[in-house]
């Protein structure tokens, strides 16, 4: 669960301010706002990369600032819009590397946390990518292979970074489908920042809006109407 | 499971490999030696015996150095590679070399005794490839490519290796020689008084990058997603840079600049191993990076009734278009 | 290179003696060719207008330059060998020296006090030198230590009517054919006469000293040279230094060794063939902490607690001396060999590595 308080965002200069909003597990929200209006800034605010200007943001009741570097990952996971490319790195190790903040001072990975992996692959459906180098993943499979890395970071609050940007239609269809199917039966609270504004609506979920007119960031409940958000936002 | 064991058997093989060469390199020189030169040279010394003092004093430092050389340099080169996540770094092309180059150079053109002594050699050669490894650790932060890097670190090579040769030229005769020796690069000069601190510094700077292995893990997929994954990227940064610096100060400082091992070995490595995982990563690193330069010796030792090649110029030869291949391979 | 610069040397004679133009023809007198006994590497024919000098490539034994001399005239002597500085004081004719590579290499005091009177310049080595420093100074001939390559920006130099002469005199395989090049440096200077009857006086006093080493029994082995690097660099056994150890009275492993370059040895095939050996010349070195600089396993040899010599009495003297005056370094040798018989204290290049 993700509150913000009197929250204002941005590194030297204010950029946006945040309304108070509570964002819920077992629920999914849509960021959207125009490029360059400041989403990547309040990602990054949220996941405690960047401080925040003023107010706080609270992960599970603990206010991000006071979590330890070291445990913040077991709170919240990132997708970043850039998927690694790097040489003989395999599906199994990339998602592994999800457990880097679980394991001990060497990094081995232990039985537990291999299965872990495993299930998190089968539950993306993705088990026959296990052996694949992430090099030779299509578009679609590294979205999938990161969200599996996502999942088995075993946090509740999963953010992600314009995860449908490079996808064709039927792979964004398969994310989005699958996002929404983890928040509810995994009980994760999921923000997903899109330009995919048709797409994401059919899903009935809520909305945090980059409010174009007044630099502000608010939350727009399900149901909601598409020539809204675009006048919010666009 | 499968690659696992794959990894296993290639490393018990190059494990098996490394005692056979470095076996190989101490009978291939000019002068023949058996075993028992080297049983009684080592265990019963006979100060009389030109073949038990050759055996002793000069092929197995030879020999250890080397293997020493070879494991610190690759080890580094990787650490590099990782941290900057760029597969053409190493401790030469980023200019560390050329850092401790330029403190040798300096020290011992001043003339103080002190600084070309033994202890003063590896704190110049140590401390300038600190000094190096912090500079192009902040071109790092600044630049966004991985080829501005490269190009920058082979620029500060240049330059230094200019303010080098006006130091020289503004040099005595005798500073000059003591330099010039130091630059030609020699397995040979160490000796078992020297190696009595080298091995122990150099093992220790290798043990500790086992302690390093999850953050370089997770280094793999930069920076930014390390930070994410809970690593202290600063210390790691720190770390990193303090071990690159005892690695290739010490073996500078002993061997002269030897260049391309520390950037061929570890892409080397990661073909034949398929990984990022760096602890499998680590231990190839140091078992072939001293493969590697002792087959280079081996080379050296065959080739000596013809002629003399120092070490540097055969790593050279073989590692840049090793390098150059690297390149093409991923280009394609 | 050789055959291109023959083509060019019918332009070269042209512009370099425009004022001799209505003598274009030069005639080589036969009959006064300058007899030459020990010298491999220079040939010299007087000619109507001077003299006619060949240089000679050691390498292939071909004729490398051909150079014409005027004679009776002051020339402008840059020298960037300091075997040419020693010789033209012997002649005592330093006044025609205008430029030395640089005033830390030299002993004689003449060219040093004219070096203080600003009569002389330094210009560096070959390596490295201001081409228009050189030119500014207008001399007549450049003198380096040939190394098989032109000099740098020899052709244009050349354009201006300087002569660039490269002076082979360490790739002669008689120390009197080393001492020989006086007379080349006595034609230059004008006193041909003098350096031919200080060159016999040498000769002489040479043979005699090798007279004198054949009555001794002793012929001890010796090494000569020092390592640089990991390589050892000693003597060829056709080089004019392997002749001196051997009319020393000693015996020297490579005189049988082909060629007059330097043989290059690994310390570990020059330990085992010289462990016992004790008499070691000419390390490079004046002393055991710099010859330990350069390498800390030398004192495995016999040679380093025993007998090690360099010519370090005075570095300077003895480069620009030694070539010619080949029978003091002979006397020096064959004190050293025999030093039961002789006393070491009363040398004149030589001292013991201490």
């Amino acid at each position: 669960m993700i509150r913000t308080s009197e929250l204002t965002i941005g590194y030297t200069h204010q950029l946006l301010t945040v309304d108070n909003v509570q964002l819920n597990t077992s629920e999914l929200y849509f960021l959207i706002g125009k490029n360059g209006s400041g989403k990547s800034t309040f990602f990054k605010t949220i996941t405690g990369s960047t401080p925040c200007l003023s107010g706080k943001v609270l992960l599970n009741k603990q206010n991000v600032s006071s979590i330890p570097l070291a445990t913040l990952p077991t709170v919240v996971s990132f997708v970043g819009p850039h998927f690694p490319s790097v040489d003989f790195l395999t599906v199994e190790q990339y998602v592994g590397l999800a457990r880097t903040p679980y394991t001990n001072q060497f990094g081995r990975l232990k039985d537990e946390d291999h299965k872990i992996i495993q299930d998190c692959l089968s539950i993306i459906d993705i088990v026959h990518l296990k052996e694949r180098f992430v090099t030779e993943l299509s578009d679609g499979e590294k979205q999938m292979v990161a969200i599996a890395k996502a999942l088995a970071q075993q946090t509740d609050i999963i953010i992600l970074d314009e995860p449908t940007a490079f996808l064709d239609y039927s792979n964004k269809t398969i994310v989005l489908n699958i996002l929404q199917q983890i928040s509810i039966e995994m009980n994760k609270c999921i923000i997903i920042s899109t330009h995919d504004i048709d797409m994401s609506i059919e899903l009935g979920c809520s909305y945090l809006v980059v409010n174009k007119n007044k630099k502000r960031i608010q939350l727009v409940n399900s149901p909601v109407k598409k020539e809204v958000l675009l006048a919010l936002a666009f | 499971m499968t690659t696992l064991v794959r990894h296993r058997l290639i490393l018990t093989g190059i494990l098996l490999l490394t005692p056979a060469i470095a076996a190989l390199h101490l009978f291939v020189g000019q002068i023949h030696l058996s075993i028992d030169d080297y049983w009684n040279g080592l265990f019963s010394f006979d100060k009389s015996s030109v073949n038990e003092i050759i055996a002793r004093d000069f092929r197995t430092p030879r020999l250890l150095m080397a293997l020493i050389a070879g494991a610190c340099l690759s080890v580094v080169g990787l650490m590099m590679q990782t941290l900057f996540n760029n597969p053409l770094a190493g401790p030469y092309v980023l200019g560390i070399n050329s850092g401790s180059s330029l403190f040798v150079a300096l020290s011992i053109m001043t003339g103080v005794p002190f600084f070309a002594s033994d202890f003063g050699l590896i704190i110049n050669s140590l401390f300038g490839a600190f000094l190096f490894g912090l500079i192009i650790l902040f071109f790092s932060r600044i630049v966004r490519t991985q080829i501005s890097l490269l190009l920058i670190g082979l620029m500060l090579g240049s330059f230094i290796s200019a303010f080098v040769a006006f130091l020289q030229s503004a040099s005595d005769a005798q500073e000059l020689k003591v330099f010039t020796l130091w630059a030609l690069g020699s397995l040979q000069k160490v000796d078992f008084d020297q190696l009595a601190y080298i091995v122990p510094i150099a093992l220790t700077g290798i043990a500790s990058t086992f302690f390093i292995v999850k953050p370089l893990n997770a280094l793999v997929l930069g920076e930014a997603e390390a930070k994410l994954l809970g690593i202290n990227i600063k210390t790691t940064r720190l770390i990193i840079i303090i071990l690159t610096a005892i690695l290739t100060g010490l073996v500078t400082a002993f061997c002269g600049p030897i260049a391309f091992v520390g950037l061929a070995v570890p892409n080397l490595v990661r073909i034949l191993f398929k990984t990022q995982q760096h602890l499998t990563l680590i231990i190839a690193s140091v078992l072939i990076g001293s493969i590697f330069i002792v087959l280079c010796d081996i080379l050296i030792q065959l080739l000596e009734p013809y002629f003399m090649l120092p070490i540097n110029v055969l790593t050279s030869i073989i590692g840049a278009p090793m390098v150059i291949l690297f390149i093409l391979k991923r280009l394609k | 290179m050789n055959k291109l610069f023959l083509a060019l040397l019918p332009l070269l004679f042209f512009s370099c003696e425009p004022e001799a133009c209505d003598s274009c023809n030069i005639n080589i007198e036969e009959s006064h060719s300058i007899k030459i006994d020990y010298a491999r590497n220079f040939n010299v024919n007087r000619t109507n207008v001077g003299y006619r000098l060949e240089l000679i490539d050691p390498n292939s034994g071909d004729v490398e330059k051909t150079v014409s001399i005027p004679s009776g005239k002051d020339l402008r002597i840059i020298s960037l060998t300091t075997t040419l500085n020693g010789m033209l004081a012997i002649l005592e004719k330093q006044s025609l020296i205008i430029g030395i590579t640089d005033e830390k290499f030299i002993y004689d005091k003449t060219i040093l006090e004219r070096f203080d009177n600003k009569l002389i310049e330094t210009y560096g080595d070959a390596t490295n030198f201001s081409f228009e420093k050189i030119v500014a100074a207008k001399p007549d001939i450049i003198f380096y230590s040939g190394f098989g390559d032109e000099f740098p920006l020899q052709k244009k130099l050349e354009k201006l009517g300087i002569i660039v002469i490269p002076i082979y005199d360490w790739r002669e395989n008689h120390p009197l054919g080393k001492a020989e090049w006086i007379k080349l440096v006595g034609i230059i200077a004008d006193e041909e006469e003098k350096a031919q009857e200080y060159f016999n006086q040498v000769v002489e006093k040479y043979d005699s000293i090798v007279e004198v080493v054949k009555t001794y029994k002793e012929s001890p082995t010796v090494i000569a040279g020092g390592i640089f690097g990991d390589v050892w660099y000693a003597p060829g056994g056709d080089s004019y230094f392997s002749k001196l150890l051997q009319d020393a009275g000693g015996n020297y492993r490579y005189a049988k060794q082909k060629g007059t370059a330097s043989l290059e040895f690994s310390l570990e095939q020059v330990l085992k063939n010289e462990i016992d050996t004790k008499y070691w010349i000419n390390p490079g070195v004046s002393s055991k902490v710099k010859l330990n600089e350069r390498n800390n396993k030398l004192h495995f040899l016999k040679s380093y607690e025993e007998k090690t010599y360099c010519y370090s009495s005075n570095m300077n003297r003895f480069w620009e001396q030694s070539a010619a005056m080949p029978h003091l370094v002979l006397k020096d040798l064959a004190t050293i060999f025999h030093s039961e018989e002789k006393d070491t204290t009363e040398m004149y290049f030589y001292n013991r590595v201490k």
